[in-house]
């Protein structure tokens, strides 16, 4: 493959984007990413190629990326952001990709598939980040001081949630996000701050991609067909490059306009690979399932998959983590008018979920009674970039230890909220909740899972205070308040999810009202 | 059944294509105590005759290399390792004409010969010490490291916690302070003493003269003291380590140097020598701290303890090996683990206080393993996969137990198990006259417990370990090759590559080791894209397994299971 990219373009609207839009309505709601479940799709107006970027054209395999707008009947729209390749014959190992079969424009079938899926694909994108490439408004962004080796095989991870994860070799990850939101990714931007700071708890990111395209202004001012042509405008003189060689998307296409006025979208960021790592949970279950074969009565720190030592050294890591976020961005202070106003949005939040799940309701009066103590403190809280979103999915254990990923924030919450500083204890009270549904939900005797969570949670926190100086259990109204009301969260999450786990949350909910301080339990 | 080639007793005549200088990068070695294995003559005692008696069963099993520990002269306060002459067998093991005949049996049955040798010290009774001591003045007088306070080197610490106070013992009749890094009746030599070094180098050729194929060198981190140091893996101990090596090099060619370093990996990889001309002290070096943590691992059910001791050991030289071992005479030593883990070890391990011995565990592995065949079978094929030669220690072939009522580390010596019969077929004396009792408990005494039996039995884990050191030796890639770890989805279950790079790549041996450190069955899913379209075959009974393709590579293991795969390229 030549390491020039002949075609690039932002398609315009044409009969091939409504070709792909069909097939998109039948495709997206069977992805597990695909936010708008269960809502019906319009076959004809549910799904709009917003932009379309020819990458590889009039190539076999063929490769496109595209911006695409889902109207669910009823919900909000949401945009994802697409690699489609495109056969002639799709080879067997690609059939699982298929979206189907779409007519180009003269006529030749082509089978469209998810290109992630596809090695030759996937590893012409690999090749681009090398070359730190810029491909109209797709940017590939090569860390200073970071070298690829764009001859890794990928291959595409499963199960993920809500991106798509391809690695390469054993040596590289590249996170392919799939939903297309304008502004830089959390994860993206802290797990730049963190390697700037020299942090040892993370991946080392090696780069990324984003797509400097303003979609809101595109689809008001969406323009008309390319001045150079539908099917084939490669800029195959100089005009339409920039000085380094490289197709220049603003001169080649002009009538494009500005798409500089928004922040770009983040459409992957690749990292080192851990390859001989494991998540903490499957690390964490390992330890329960140990315990619960002992005979009954056994300590969790007698037992032999004891997870303590694990625990604190976990604990050190986030201390660790926290300290270099507020280090490399910006704090602030929760004043005692913002703590009221916390502590009434959480009592709102816990009202709100009674009203859904009718099992929380003899909980209110007790758990506002804690929540309002949190408005009651007089002295301002520290706040800074945390995780946001932090449980024992999000952490890995390599054989150099412990290491955090997945900054994102809650993936439902809007940008700007995922962005937000908050005191770091909210992810400590989110470790706590981790610990808690690691210990239950293998549904063995529940005071040995008690103990367990009890005696991890315990050792995390001797971890977080070797490092920090303080341990989070001495903010005691503070770290009770934030597992409330992540406590609350699930509740709600799992009644209408899965009612069969409701007895985690609300094992905890009922504790966390009894409970009056646990500073000082192991 | 592989059956080893004669060791020609002196290479240096053999042409140079018949030589063998990686042989003990491929060999399985096999600790044993000339005085546990047979008696030959009736006294209780085991000796070199009964142990060349033997030889014929440690070539049915598959052993390259014997390494005896010392059977010089010694008042046998500290097992031997107090030497009390250099060039003499202790006389209850039998003579230097015993041992010769020993060497060349051995030889012809192609099974190699490395003896313990104690550099760092010798026995108070030893006549240099005796002469040092009484003459200060005389030609031994600065044999040893004496002083007039015990003031000097307080950085060094002291290695017998549970015996020793101090590093300097007083001597009533020099009137002086000795220097000593383990008990106070082994003074420590005195290398700053170029007569010293020249003994010791003249020792050291006398035994290579007789054919052996090399020393283990004992304790060899505290050879020299500096002020302000903690007086271990001085510049000074690895010079006179590389001037034995170089005499070795060029007297004795192919004969074997190996450490005995307790220490981190990254400081015991400094023994090697200099890596930019292969290696130019000691060919070997024994891997301390992947044993306990083998042991933790498996007790946690997690990889990690293994993985991460692994990832954390440097490259060693072209030319160098690891010695990797689960159990031998000492108890199972904790120095390299954390105080953390040192705890854990001991509660899960040595629930009884009289297990413990100074900085460990002395128990035999079946017992330490609660006679778990599925846990014996997982850590020896742990032992013979992963980088490094392994040390079998005599007995735990065919899972001896011990006998923790005995004192010090006796409890783990006792008398091989040969047979049912009386002193299970060790000795003819009477059973109160042996060294120390033959074990008889129900489980693991010897009326049960015995070579006799394990060999009619063909699913014994006797016969068990002959076929796994058997398939080993099919592998050049376990001896040889180099150690990758792989991504397993599971953390319970460990995985890595053994690889060897062949002329070409359809001669590469690849061998793939997967193993369950959980008791519970696991799936596991590898990534071996790199090894598409190959099936692996599995190597004790040589089955297919599916193809590799382009997805991850499912498998699943019983509870300890394990597999070995060969995978062969088109």
């Amino acid at each position: 493959m030549t390491s020039i990219v002949d075609h690039v373009h932002l398609a315009p609207a044409n009969g091939l984007d409504a070709r792909l839009a069909r097939l998109l309505v039948d495709w997206l709601p069977r992805q597990r990413w695909y936010g708008g479940k269960g809502a019906r799709i319009d076959a004809e107006t549910g799904v709009k190629v917003l932009a379309r970027l020819d990458l590889l054209l009039d190539r076999d395999p063929g490769l496109a990326m595209v911006v695409v707008e889902v109207r669910p009947d009823g919900r909000d729209p949401e945009r994802y952001q697409l690699f489609l390749g495109a056969r002639r014959e799709l080879p067997e190992r690609l059939a699982h990709a298929e979206l189907g079969s779409v007519a180009d424009d003269h006529g030749a079938q082509w089978h469209c598939y998810d290109a992630l899926h596809d090695p030759e694909l996937a590893g012409w994108l690999l090749e681009r980040l090398a070359a730190g490439d810029v491909l109209g408004p797709l940017r590939f962004h090569l860390l200073p001081g970071r070298r690829v080796d764009d001859s890794l095989r990928s291959l595409v991870l499963t199960g993920e949630q809500s991106n798509t994860s391809v690695i390469y070799g054993d040596k590289l990850i590249a996170k392919f996000l799939r939903r297309a939101v304008s502004g830089v990714n959390p994860d993206l931007e802290l797990s730049l701050a963190l390697s700037d700071s020299g942090s040892r708890n993370i991946p080392q990111p090696v780069g990324w991609i984003d797509l400097a395209l303003d979609l809101d202004a595109l689809e008001v001012t969406r323009p008309g067909p390319s001045p150079r042509g539908a099917a084939d405008d490669a800029p195959d003189t100089d005009e339409g490059r920039d000085e380094n060689g490289r197709p220049s998307f603003e001169r080649g296409s002009g009538g494009y306009g500005d798409y500089g006025g928004s922040e770009p979208i983040t459409v992957a960021m690749v990292a080192e690979f851990l390859p001989t790592a494991t998540d903490g949970w499957l690390l964490a279950q390992t330890s329960v399932r140990d315990l619960y074969a002992q005979p009954s009565g056994t300590s969790p720190k007698a037992a032999g998959g004891d997870f303590g030592p694990e625990a604190r050294r976990l604990g050190k890591a986030t201390a660790r983590v926290h300290h270099d976020l507020a280090t490399m961005l910006p704090t602030g202070r929760m004043e005692p008018e913002e703590l009221e106003r916390v502590a009434q949005g959480m009592i709102n939040h816990l009202r709100h979920a009674a009203t859904r799940v009718r099992e929380l309701e003899p909980y209110v009066p007790a758990l506002s009674r804690i929540l309002e103590e949190l408005g009651r403190i007089d002295k301002p809280i520290p706040t800074q970039r945390v995780h946001g979103d932090f449980h024992l999915g999000q952490v890995m254990r390599t054989v150099n230890g412990w290491v955090l990923l997945d900054f994102e924030g809650e993936p439902s919450r809007s940008l700007e909220e995922r962005r937000a500083m908050h005191p770091a204890i909210k992810d400590v009270a989110g470790m706590a909740r981790s610990f808690d549904y690691a210990a239950h939900h293998l549904g063995g005797d529940p005071e040995a899972a008690q103990a367990w969570a009890d005696r991890n949670f315990s050792s995390f926190c001797k971890g977080y205070a070797a490092i920090s100086g303080h341990d989070p259990r001495e903010q005691d109204t503070l770290l009770k308040c934030y597992e409330i009301d992540k406590a609350v969260y699930e509740a709600v999450y799992e009644s209408a999810n899965r009612p069969t786990w409701l007895h985690i949350p609300l094992g905890a909910i009922r504790r966390l009202a009894e409970r009056q301080g646990r500073t000082g339990e192991e | 059944m592989i059956v080893n080639e004669p060791v020609s007793d002196s290479p240096l005549d053999l042409p140079k294509s018949e030589r063998d200088p990686d042989w003990f990068k491929r060999a399985v070695f096999y600790e044993v105590l000339v005085r546990s294995f047979q008696d030959a003559n009736g006294d209780g005692t085991g000796d070199l005759k009964g142990l060349t008696s033997r030889l014929d069963y440690l070539q049915w099993l598959g052993i390259d290399c014997i390494w005896l520990p010392p059977f010089f002269k010694s008042p046998l306060r500290d097992g031997g390792y107090d030497v009390a002459d250099y060039t003499g067998v202790l006389p209850e093991f039998g003579d230097l004409g015993d041992f010769v005949e020993f060497v060349e049996q051995a030889h012809l049955r192609g099974i190699r010969v490395v003896i313990d040798f104690v550099m760092n010290h010798t026995s108070d009774q030893h006549p240099w010490f005796q002469a040092s001591r009484t003459d200060p003045q005389g030609p031994y007088g600065d044999f040893y490291t004496w002083a007039d306070d015990d003031k000097q080197f307080a950085d060094a610490r002291i290695i017998f916690v549970d015996t020793e106070t101090s590093n300097w013992t007083f001597d009533p009749i020099r009137k002086q302070y000795y220097w000593h890094r383990f008990f106070s009746h082994q003074p420590d030599l005195n290398y700053e003493n170029p007569r010293v070094q020249e003994e010791i180098l003249g020792s050291l050729r006398f035994w290579l003269d007789l054919g052996i194929d090399g020393f283990r060198l004992d304790a060899v981190p505290y050879l020299y003291q500096r002020e302000g140091t903690n007086c271990e893996n001085l510049p000074e101990t690895h010079a006179f380590l590389k001037r034995v090596r170089k005499m070795v090099d060029s007297e004795y060619p192919d004969r074997v140097l190996l450490a005995e370093a307790n220490q981190w990996p990254s400081d015991v990889v400094d023994y090697f020598g200099d890596p930019a001309v292969g290696g130019d002290e000691c060919h070997m070096a024994f891997h301390f701290p992947v044993m306990p943590r083998i042991f933790m691992a498996v007790r946690r059910e997690s990889r990690y303890p293994v993985s991460e001791i692994l990832a954390q050991t440097p490259a060693i030289p072209k030319n160098t090996q690891w010695g990797i071992f689960l159990r031998n005479h000492d108890e199972l030593t904790l120095e390299m683990v954390t105080d953390e883990e040192r705890d854990y070890m001991y509660s899960e391990y040595a629930k009884d206080p009289r297990m413990k011995a100074n900085v460990g565990i002395r128990r035999r592995l079946a017992p330490l393993l609660d006679n778990d065949r599925r846990q014996i079978e997982l850590f020896n094929a742990l032992l013979l996969s992963l980088p490094g030669s392994p040390v079998l220690y005599y007995g735990d072939e065919i899972a001896m137990g011990d006998n923790i009522w005995l004192g010090d580390r006796d409890g783990v010596r006792t008398p091989m198990q040969w047979t049912p019969d009386r002193n299970a077929g060790f000795s003819q004396c009477d059973p109160g006259r042996l060294y120390l009792p033959a074990i008889m408990d129900p489980v693991f005494g010897y009326q049960s417990t015995n070579v006799e039996a394990a060999t009619r039995n063909s699913s014994s884990l006797l016969h068990w370990t002959k076929r796994m050191i058997e398939v080993r030796k099919q592998n050049p890639a376990f001896g040889l090759g180099t150690y990758t770890e792989l991504g397993s989805t599971n953390p319970s279950v460990f995985a890595f590559m053994r690889e060897l790079r062949g002329a070409d790549p359809s001669q590469d041996d690849l061998v793939l080791c997967v193993m369950n450190f959980s008791r519970f069955a696991q799936p596991t899913e590898l990534d071996l894209r790199e090894y598409q379209n190959i099936e692996p075959v599995e190597l004790l009974g040589g089955v297919r397994f599916p193809k590799i393709g382009e997805l991850s590579y499912l498998l699943t293991l019983g509870g300890y299971g394990f597999y070995w795969f060969r995978l062969q390229r088109p």
